[in-house]
C-alpha cells in the first residue's frame, strides 16, 4: 500500500526531471507501475508518473557517417508487449530483445512493464539489461543539467561514476548486429514464468563455423548484468562445437561471486549461469536444433 | 487529485488519492466484477482492458489512468445479452469459484480481438497473468478452443463413458452452474462487494518475533490519528481459550489460542487490532502502535521442539486437549494391528527410509475476508468467506462470549478454500473489533499474511518400514510420523490421523503400526489443506512401494495391483484409527482401482512406453540433449466424508408454481456444491433444475451443515437432500392423488409433472397450487438430516510422463493422467474439475511450492511472485477420467473425488523422476536446485560444470 503525498504527472522528459529536483521529500519516477507500485515502499513521500511524458515511441536511430543500417531508439515507456511486438527493433536486434522479454512476468504484466522501468531495476533480476548490453545499448539520461548519452555497458559497470541523483532514462538506441550475426537469450526460472535466476544473452557472428565475434552478457548473477569478456575473447577465432561452447560458458561463470538468495544458493545460481551461456550460444550458432519450443 | 478517464464507455469524472491503484476507484465506482487477490500484479484477479489490453489494476495508479479507456467486466456483457466468452466459459464449467474468472475472461477477450484463432501455447501464453487455485486452466483452454473453431480437439475431459441408458434425467448431466452467467460477469457477491454505511476498516498489528512476551503496548499515538476508532490488545478480549479448527463439536483440537494473547508464539502472530476509516488509516495506525516485547527463545525444528530444554510454546496449566505442554507435545497417536516385530522376523525383505514433506499453503485467489456488523436488533451478522459457517457460528459465540442466537453468519460466494478456510482467521477478532464499535468492521489479509499468517499443509517427517515376502505379499508395515503442527495445534492430532487412516489400508498387510507426535514449533501454523495428511502419507508409501517393486524385481503394477483391498473386505485401519478417536466398521464395498488403472493405462500409453525401454535401462533420452523422459504411476484410496461425525442437512419447500426452495447448510466455495445438490432434488422430484432455487449457508435460514471438508458434501449433505426431497415429493403425491382420482402409492414424477399408470398426469405447478390453495392448505416442506457410517473410499489411479532436464534439474511434466472411481458422477464437468485442479495442487507442492524461512522464523517468500504456483504456461495436459462404480450407500451411488487427486502426485512424480534418472528423491519439493543435488549425488560429484548437454 502506497501511502503518498503527492502524484504529478510530466509533460515530458524536461519537466519530470525538474518536478523531482522541485518538490519537497523524496520523490520516485513511476513508469509501469510493476515495481514501484506492487512493492510500494515508506521511504516514497511523491511519484512523479511519466505516462504524459511522450516517451513511448520507437523509431529510426540514423546513425550517420557510418556503412551500417540503422538502429532503433526506444522511448523509455515503450512496455515491453509493444517491444517485443515491434518488427522494427527486431529487423535491428535480430529478435533479441523480443527473445528476452518473452518470459518477463505475464501477459497482463508485460502490458504495463516499460523499458526504462527494466532498465532502471538493476539490483533486481530484470531480464533487458544483459541483452542490451550483447548489443551495446547506449542511454540517454536527463538530468537538471540536461541531456547526455552513456552506454549500457558504463550504467551498469560504473554506476556510481556515471549516474546523478534524479536521473530520468529517456531512451535507449540499439545499434543493429552485424550481418549475419545471430542472438539468442536465455532465462533460468524454477518454472516457467518466473523471475530468473540467472540470465544470459549472447550475439554470435561465424564464418562458417569459425566464431568471428561472440559477445556474451550475464543477468540476475551478480549485484549488476556484465559482459563475460575473457569468454568472448576465448571464443573469438575459435571454431564452435560443443566442447568450445561449454568451455565458454565455464570461462564465462569463473571467478563470479553469484548471490544467494531464497530462489537460489551461489552455487546452484552459478551454475545455472554457465548453463544459460551454454544454451544460448547453442541457440545462437545452431537455431534449428536448440530452439526453446 | 481529478482525473478523467471512460469506464465501459462512460466518462467518469473521480477524485482520487496520490497513491491510490485503479483496482480499488473502480471498486469504490461500483464496478466489483474487479477482484482484490494480491496487490502486487501476480494473481491477475484486478485485471482490467487499459485500452483494449489487460493489465492488473492493482499496479495502476489511479492517475495513470487519466484519459485512457478502461474495461471491467461489467462491460463485456450481462445476463440478458452475455460475451460468447462468457457463454463459452460456463458451458464448460472453466470458472469454479469464479474469483479469478473476471480477469481471465477480460484477457480472453484481447486475446481473441488480437488473434482470433490462437494456438494452444498462444491461449496459455494469452491468460498466463490469471492465476487459478481451482482449476487447471483446462476447461477454459477448452472453452477458449472452441470459440477459436478448433472444436474440442485435444479434451482434458475423458468423462465417463457412454452408457446403453442414462439411469436419470438430471443427475448424471452436465449441468451448468446453478449461479449462472452472474459468476462469470462480476455479479456474483463475495465477501469484498457487499456494501455497508459507516463500514470501519480492520487490521491486525503482527509479531516481528518468533517467539516472545508482550510487555506492554502503547497505543495512545495510533488513537490519536483522526478515524481511528477502536485498538484492542489482550486487555481488552476475553481470554476464553477455542480452536480455530472448524471442526465438529467436541473440535478434537487443542484450545490452545485466545482472540488476542499475551504472547506471542510465531512471527505473524497476533499483537492488536484497530478498526479504522479506510484501510490505509488502519495501516498508519499499525504502525503507531508501540510495543515492548520480551524476546524469548524460539524453537524452529521439530526434533528439538520435543527435546529436554527447549522453552516451552505453550505454558498453561491444562489447556484442553494438549497432550504435553513440558515436550511441545501438541498430540499424539499410536495404534498397533497384530505385532509389526513379528512380521518383521517373517518377511524376506525390510524396507526403510525417511520421507519429508514441506510447508505448503491452499493459497486461495480470495485471501480470508470477513464483515461483520449488527443488524437491527443488535444482532451480530458476520458476512464471511469461510467452509464452516455453523463451526465459525459457535466458535465466535464461545470466544466473545456471546450467545449463539446472537451471532448469524452468512457465507456469499467465495473465493476458493481447499482447507484454509475451514480455519477460523478473521470472524472472532472482527466480531471483537465491531462488538466494541457498534460498528461494521472489514477484514481482508493482505498476501502476505494470508500465506504466513493463516495454516498451513502440516509438514510432516515419515519413516516407513515395510517388510515383503519373496511372493510379493506385504507382512509388515510401520510408519511412524513427526508432525509439525507450528505455534498452535488445530488439526494437530486429526491430520496425522488421516495419515495413517487414508493410506495404511489400501495395501493389504497382515501387521500394522502407526506412531504420530505432533509438535509445537514457533512457525506457521499447520490445518486443514485438500488431502489433509494422506497427501503426506500417500508420498511416503507409495513411493516405496515403487522402491520395493524396483529391489525386488517385481512390476511396479502387478505388485500394487497384487496387494490392493478388495472389494468386500473389511478396512482393519478404519475401526481402529477414527477422527481423533476410534473409529467405526468399514466394508469396501466398490472398488474401482483396478477399472481405474486399466483406463490411465491405455491413454498414457504405458505399455507401449514399458515395451519401449532397453532392457537394464529406466526412462529414455528426452526431447533435448540434455533431458531424461520417465513415465512413473500410483494408486491412492480417500474417504467420503468423517464417519459417525458429519452431519448435513437439507430443507426443501414448495411453491406454488411448482419451483421449490432448497435450503442447504452445505457450503459451496466454488466446487459446485450448490447445483449438485439442487441437481439431486431436481432429480427426485421430477423436474428441472432451473426449478430448484437453491440458497445455502446462511445460519438464520437455512438448517446446519458441519460445513464443507472431508471430501463430504455430495454424500452426506446429498443424502439429506436426497431424504427431504422424497418427503417432499410423497406429500406432493398424496395431493395428486386428489387432483388425478388415483391411488398415492402408483405415482411417478418427471419432466414436471406427476403421472399415475393409467397415463392420467398433471403437473407439479398444478399439485402445488392445490397443497397450498386448495382445501387442505398447506406448505409442503420437510427438512432432513443425514449423517453417514459407511465412509466409502473413493480410489483413485495416476500416470505421469515428465522430462528432467539434467543440466537444471528442472523437472517439467508432460502430462498427467488420473483415473478416480468416483462411484457416481453427479455432474462429471464438476468432478473432472476437482481432479484436474487436484492434481494441479499436487503439482505445485510435488515440484515448485515451499514456504522458506529465515533463521529467525520469517517467512521469506511470502507473495505469489515467490510462491510459486502453477501459471496457464506452466501448467501441463491433464486428463481426468471418470471410473464409476456405482456405492449402494451414496445418493445416486456417489462416493467423494475433492481429495483424492491430490494424493497421487507426489509419489507418481517421484516414481516418474526415478524411471527417467534413477535418483530417488524422498524430500518435497522437488526444486530443480534439490534434483541437480540428487543427480549430482548419483554421478559421485558434479557433473559437468555448466553441463549444458548433460551427461
Amino acid at each position: 500500500m502506497l501511502d503518498l503525498k503527492a502524484i504529478h504527472s510530466a509533460r515530458n522528459a524536461e519537466n519530470a526531471v525538474r518536478l523531482l529536483s522541485e518538490a519537497d521529500g523524496r520523490g520516485f519516477y513511476v513508469a509501469g507501475g510493476t515495481v514501484v507500485v506492487s512493492v510500494g515502499s515508506p521511504n516514497i513521500d511523491f511519484l512523479i508518473d511519466l505516462s504524459k511524458a511522450g516517451l513511448d515511441y520507437i523509431r529510426r536511430w540514423e546513425l550517420q557517417g557510418e556503412a551500417r543500417p540503422d538502429g532503433v531508439a526506444v522511448g523509455a515507456m515503450v512496455t515491453v508487449a509493444d517491444l517485443a511486438r515491434s518488427d522494427e527493433v527486431a529487423t535491428v536486434d535480430g529478435g533479441l530483445l523480443r527473445d528476452a522479454v518473452s518470459r518477463l512476468g505475464s501477459h497482463t504484466i508485460r502490458n504495463r512493464a516499460t523499458v526504462g522501468g527494466n532498465i532502471a531495476s538493476w539490483a533486481y533480476p530484470a531480464d533487458l539489461p544483459p541483452a542490451l548490453l550483447v548489443l551495446d545499448a547506449v542511454l540517454v539520461l536527463r538530468s537538471v543539467n540536461g541531456e547526455r548519452g552513456v552506454t549500457v555497458q558504463d550504467f551498469y559497470s560504473r554506476r556510481s561514476q556515471i549516474r546523478s541523483k534524479g536521473d530520468l532514462i529517456v531512451e535507449v538506441r540499439i545499434p543493429p548486429i552485424a550481418a549475419g550475426a545471430r542472438a539468442a537469450f536465455e532465462k533460468m526460472g524454477r518454472l516457467n514464468q518466473d523471475v530468473a535466476i540467472a540470465s544470459a544473452a549472447v550475439v554470435v557472428t561465424c564464418d562458417g563455423r569459425t566464431v568471428r565475434e561472440a559477445r556474451i552478457a550475464l543477468g540476475a548473477v551478480a549485484t549488476a548484468p556484465f559482459r563475460a569478456l575473457e569468454a568472448e575473447a576465448f571464443l573469438a577465432g575459435r571454431e564452435c562445437t560443443g566442447e568450445s561452447l561449454a568451455e565458454a560458458a565455464r570461462i564465462a561463470v569463473s571467478g563470479v561471486k553469484p548471490r544467494r538468495d531464497h530462489r537460489a544458493s551461489s552455487a546452484y545460481r552459478g551454475r545455472m549461469a554457465g548453463v544459460a551461456v551454454e544454451r544460448a550460444l547453442l541457440r545462437a550458432v545452431d537455431p534449428a536444433t536448440h530452439s526453446n519450443q | 487529485m481529478t482525473v478523467r478517464f471512460t469506464i465501459n464507455g462512460k466518462e467518469v469524472t473521480t477524485v482520487v488519492d496520490a497513491g491510490e491503484v485503479l483496482l480499488d476507484t473502480l471498486r469504490r465506482l461500483g464496478y466489483k466484477g474487479v477482484k482484490s487477490g494480491c496487490r502486487t500484479g501476480n494473481c491477475g484477479s484486478c485485471t482490467v482492458l487499459l485500452d483494449g489490453k489487460p493489465v492488473p489494476s492493482c499496479t495502476v495508479l489511479a492517475a495513470q489512468a487519466d484519459g485512457h479507456a478502461v474495461t471491467t467486466i461489467e462491460g463485456l456483457g450481462d445476463d440478458h445479452k452475455p460475451d460468447p466468452i462468457q457463454e463459452a466459459f460456463l458451458k464448460h464449467g472453466a470458472g469454479q469459484c469464479a474469483y479469478c474468472m473476471q480477469g481471465m475472461i477480460l484477457s480472453t477477450r484481447a486475446l481473441l480481438d488480437e488473434n482470433p484463432h490462437p494456438t494452444d501455447i498462444e491461449i496459455r501464453e494469452g491468460i498466463s497473468g490469471n492465476l487459478c487455485r481451482c482449476t487447471a486452466y483446462i476447461k477454459a483452454i477448452e472453452a477458449i478452443r472452441e470459440l477459436a473453431g478448433r472444436g474440442n480437439e485435444n479434451p482434458g475431459s475423458w468423462g465417463r463413458e457412454k452408457r446403453d441408458e442414462e439411469r436419470y434425467d438430471t443427475v448424471g448431466a452436465r449441468v451448468e452452474k446453478t449461479e449462472g452467467i452472474g459468476l462469470l460477469s462480476g455479479r456474483a457477491k463475495y465477501v469484498d462487494d457487499f456494501h455497508f454505511d459507516n463500514l470501519l476498516y480492520g487490521r491486525i498489528l503482527r509479531s516481528p518475533h518468533a517467539h516472545a512476551r508482550i510487555v506492554r503496548i502503547d497505543a495512545s499515538k495510533a488513537l490519536a490519528l483522526p478515524g481511528v476508532h477502536c485498538i484492542l490488545t489482550h486487555d481488552d478480549v476475553p481470554q476464553v481459550p477455542f480452536t480455530t479448527a472448524g471442526q465438529n463439536y467436541p473440535e478434537p483440537s487443542p484450545y490452545d489460542k485466545v482472540i488476542l494473547d499475551e504472547k506471542v508464539r510465531f512471527v505473524g502472530d497476533r499483537v492488536a487490532a484497530v478498526a479504522a476509516e479506510t484501510p490505509l488509516l488502519a495501516k498508519r495506525a499499525c504502525d503507531l502502535i508501540d510495543v515492548e516485547y520480551e524476546v524469548l527463545p524460539a524453537v524452529l525444528d521439530m526434533e528439538q521442539a520435543m527435546s529436554e530444554g527447549a522453552p516451552r510454546i505453550h505454558e498453561k496449566e491444562d489447556p484442553r486437549g494438549i497432550a504435553d505442554t513440558s515436550r511441545n507435545l501438541a498430540a499424539h497417536l499410536e495404534m498397533d494391528i497384530g505385532d509389526v516385530a513379528k512380521g518383521f522376523e517373517e518377511a524376506d525383505r525390510v524396507f526403510e527410509a525417511e520421507y519429508y514433506s514441506q510447508y505448503v499453503h491452499c493459497a486461495p485467489t480470495e485471501p480470508h475476508v470477513t464483515v461483520t456488523s449488527l443488524d437491527e436488533k443488535w444482532r451480530l451478522v458476520v458476512v464471511t468467506s469461510t467452509q464452516v459457517p455453523f463451526h465459525v457460528r459457535r466458535i465466535v459465540a464461545h470466544a466473545n462470549e456471546i450467545p449463539v442466537s446472537q451471532v448469524r453468519v452468512i457465507k456469499p460466494r467465495i473465493g476458493g478454500g481447499f482447507g484454509v478456510k475451514q480455519e477460523m482467521m478473521l470472524e472472532d477478532i472482527c466480531s471483537a473489533l465491531t462488538l466494541r464499535t457498534r460498528l461494521p468492521v472489514k477484514m481482508m489479509l493482505d498476501r502476505d499474511e494470508e500465506l504466513f499468517a493463516t495454516r498451513t499443509r502440516h509438514p510432516q517427517k515419515l519413516r516407513v518400514k515395510t517388510g515383503v515376502r519373496n511372493d510379493g505379499s506385504i507382512v509388515a508395515r510401520e510408519l511412524e510420523v513427526l508432525t509439525n503442527t507450528g505455534a498452535y495445534g488445530g488439526h494437530a492430532l486429526t491430520v496425522p490421523s488421516n495419515t495413517g487412516s487414508k493410506t495404511l489400508p489400501l495395501y493389504r498387510t497382515e501387521h500394522i503400526r502407526f506412531v504420530n507426535h505432533s509438535v509445537y514449533t514457533n512457525l506457521p501454523v499447520g490445518g486443514a489443506y485438500r488431502g489433509y495428511g494422506a497427501v503426506q502419507g500417500y508420498f511416503a508409501i507409495d513411493s516405496q512401494m515403487d522402491e520395493i517393486a524396483h529391489e525386488m524385481g517385481f512390476d511396479p503394477v502387478d505388485f500394487r495391483l497384487r496387494n490392493v483391498i478388495r472389494q468386500g473386505e473389511e478396512d482393519p485401519v478404519a475401526r481402529q484409527l477414527g477422527e481423533g478417536k476410534e473409529g467405526f466398521e468399514r466394508i469396501i464395498r466398490t472398488n474401482g482401482l483396478a477399472e481405474c488403472w486399466e483406463k490411465v493405462k491405455t491413454v498414457c500409453d504405458w505399455d507401449a512406453w514399458q515395451a519401449s525401454l532397453k532392457p537394464g535401462e529406466t526412462g529414455r533420452s528426452g526431447s533435448k540433449p540434455w533431458t531424461r523422459r520417465g513415465k512413473g504411476m500410483s494408486f491412492a484410496m480417500h474417504g467420503t466424508g468423517i464417519p459417525g461425525d458429519d452431519m448435513g442437512a437439507a430443507t426443501i419447500k414448495s411453491n406454488e408454481d411448482g419451483s421449490f426452495n432448497l435450503l442447504i447448510g452445505a457450503t459451496d466455495l466454488g466446487t459446485g456444491s450448490d447445483t449438485i445438490l439442487g441437481q439431486m432434488a431436481a432429480e427426485v422430484l421430477g423436474v428441472s433444475p432451473d426449478r430448484i432455487l437453491v440458497y445455502s449457508s446462511d445460519t438464520d435460514r437455512t438448517p446446519f451443515d458441519v460445513g464443507a471438508y472431508a471430501s463430504s458434501t455430495t454424500y452426506v449433505s446429498g443424502g439429506a437432500v436426497v431424504k427431504a426431497a422424497e418427503k417432499v415429493r410423497d406429500r406432493l403425491f398424496y395431493h395428486a392423488s386428489h387432483l388425478l382420482g388415483e391411488d398415492a402409492s402408483g405415482l411417478t414424477c418427471s419432466d414436471n409433472r406427476i403421472a399415475a399408470p393409467s397415463g392420467k398426469s398433471v403437473s407439479m405447478a398444478d399439485v402445488a397450487m392445490e397443497a397450498m390453495y386448495g382445501e387442505e392448505k398447506e406448505q409442503v416442506a420437510y427438512t432432513s438430516s443425514n449423517i453417514t457410517f459407511a465412509c466409502p473410499p473413493p480410489f483413485a489411479a495416476a500416470c505421469v510422463d515428465l522430462e528432467v532436464d539434467v543440466g537444471t534439474g528442472r523437472v517439467e511434466v508432460l502430462e498427467f493422467v488420473c483415473a478416480v472411481d468416483l462411484g457416481y458422477a453427479i455432474n462429471p464437468t464438476f468432478a473432472e474439475g476437482q481432479i484436474h485442479g487436484g492434481i494441479l495442487q499436487g503439482l505445485g507442492q510435488a515440484l515448485s511450492e515451499e514456504m522458506i524461512f529465515d533463521r529467525k522464523g520469517r517467512m521469506v517468500n511470502a507473495n505469489l511472485t515467490d510462491y510459486k504456483i502453477y501459471s496457464a504456461v506452466d501448467a501441463p495436459e491433464i486428463r481426468a477420467i471418470l471410473v464409476e462404480t456405482d456405492e449402494p450407500t451414496g445418493p445416486f451411488g456417489a462416493k467423494s473425488v475433492s481429495e483424492i487427486p491430490v494424493d497421487v502426485v507426489a509419489p507418481a512424480v517421484a516414481n516418474a523422476i526415478f524411471a527417467a534418472t534413477r535418483l530417488r528423491l524422498r524430500e518435497l519439493p522437488f526444486t530443480p536446485e534439490r534434483v541437480l543435488a540428487g543427480l549430482d549425488s548419483l554421478a559421485g560429484g558434479r557433473v559437468s560444470p555448466g553441463s549444458g548437454s548433460g551427461v
